[in-house]
């Protein structure tokens, strides 16, 4: 897919063939993951059309330094499906007034930023801290990371995930992105 | 501000649990006051969400969601969205009704020969490698890891869950620190390994674990031919596919043998 000023431009401004080159491209692959989660075709439909909606407002706002279009709207639907499907919806998007739909987006907008600001820093940290603290998060138990790494103890293997997830705080305190969202 | 490393420590102990109770109490005293260690703590936490792909709620204000909100209620972006609604509507339904024929009975004989006719040249999906690899990479057949009593537990059901979770470098890892300690004979963990390692694009380790399992004295040495296969299909590279699901028809007991039959009649 075109990733350069003219595309952005054309998407910006809602151009037919561009719009259609992207729900060819894109919208595919969306709603089959969205599919394959338990979504509906609505679900899919919803989403891509919020994520749309979410990065016209961020390249508007010049706050978006796009590499890749495609992959970039295919991480914000991502994003926004896990919000969704994290939550128990009680409400129906069609249903309700636009203001309602608008603060929802709006808070999307922010937990985004803040998504994307502590991913980027996991890969900030040195090789060794990303190891381990993926086995962190992938619920391995701590024998596991205390026999592999060559830990003494638990004890020390977990000061280590300390260390690397301090290390991660700062990173995160010391973004500009983390000190806008803080304010 | 940042916290000195006095109070690093201090954290570190707590979060550890490596503070007794009194210990604890008094620290958790000191952190209702303090805005820089709820802070860390805060972020601290929520590393572990974005970690898990869970996520998370925003612990913003009600004037950072308004000023958040108001990017989405302007008249521009309403206009835009309805551009892209417009185009949904052609595009998600456009042609809703179906064309009719009417169709004269005598012509139906020779209507239905050309749509076999066109079904059968419509078809070569079957044949093409990778929708063959399409249509066997469920891995539902996978034996499950918590019946085996012989070595840990708990990284035999770590496999296992985090092969379900799709988190396959972890599988990778921990069926692989099996292997090494455990040896490497063991042809359901080599099925994990080998199936995570394919599913990661990893072709070559995928391939170099089933050849281990095909060469093992493993009951089940027949699966590493299969599993071979679907990983040269899934690289549709159709000749080495071949060979492999070759192996696989040698003998009517191997796994798969049916399957394999019929791919290979449908290859050629």
């Amino acid at each position: 897919m075109n990733n350069n000023k003219e595309f952005i431009q054309a998407f910006l401004t809602g151009e037919p063939q561009t719009m259609k080159v992207i729900y060819a491209k894109t919208y595919p692959y969306v709603e089959r993951y969205i599919l394959s989660r338990n979504g509906s075709k609505k679900d899919a439909e919803d989403v891509f059309h919020n994520s749309l909606l979410h990065l016209y407002v961020k390249l508007k706002e010049n706050s978006l330094n796009i590499q890749h279009f495609e992959s970039y709207l295919v991480t914000v639907c991502k994003n926004l499906w896990k919000r969704e499907s994290g939550k128990t919806r009680v409400t129906n998007i069609d249903g309700l007034p636009l203001v309602s739909e608008s603060i929802d987006m709006g808070s999307f907008f922010i937990e985004e930023e803040q998504w994307s600001l502590y991913k980027e820093m996991l890969k900030k940290i040195s090789q060794q801290c990303q190891e381990i603290l993926k086995l962190v998060f992938d619920k391995v138990g701590y024998d596991a990371i205390v026999k592999t790494y060559g830990y003494s103890s638990q004890t020390v293997a977990r000061q280590r995930v300390f260390k690397c997830k301090t290390k991660l705080v700062q990173l995160i305190k010391k973004d500009e992105r983390y000190k806008r969202l803080k304010n | 501000m940042d916290l000195n490393e006095q109070e690093l420590e201090k954290l570190e102990r707590y979060l550890l649990d490596l503070m007794d109770n009194e210990e604890k109490l008094s620290f958790e005293k000191e952190i209702a006051t303090s805005s820089k260690f709820q802070e860390f703590i805060e972020i601290y936490e929520r590393i572990d969400h974005v970690g898990r792909d869970e996520w998370m709620d925003t612990v913003h204000g009600k004037e950072d969601y308004a000023e958040a909100s108001q990017k989405f209620e302007g008249k521009e972006i309403q206009e835009f969205s309805e551009k892209i609604r417009k185009f949904e509507i052609h595009h998600f339904k456009s042609d809703p009704t179906p064309k009719v024929f009417k169709l004269n009975y005598k012509y139906l004989g020779a209507v239905a020969a050309i749509l076999i006719v066109l079904l059968y040249v419509a078809m070569p999906k079957s044949s093409d490698p990778s929708s063959i690899f399409e249509q066997h990479n469920s891995w539902s057949e996978l034996p499950s890891m918590t019946t085996k009593g012989d070595i840990p537990q708990d990284l035999l059901l770590t496999v296992e869950r985090t092969f379900q979770e799709k988190k396959y470098d972890s599988t990778i890892w921990a069926s692989q620190l099996l292997l090494d300690t455990e040896g490497d004979e063991n042809s359901t963990l080599l099925l994990y390994l080998g199936i995570s390692h394919l599913e990661q694009n990893n072709f070559d380790q995928a391939l170099e674990t089933f050849k281990t399992l095909s060469e093992s004295t493993s009951i089940d040495y027949h699966k590493g031919y299969w599993y071979s296969a679907l990983t040269y299909l899934k690289q549709n590279n159709k000749d080495d596919a071949k060979k492999m699901l070759e192996l696989v028809t040698l003998k009517e007991n191997n796994f798969r043998f049916k399957e394999a039959k019929e791919i290979l009649n449908n290859m050629d």
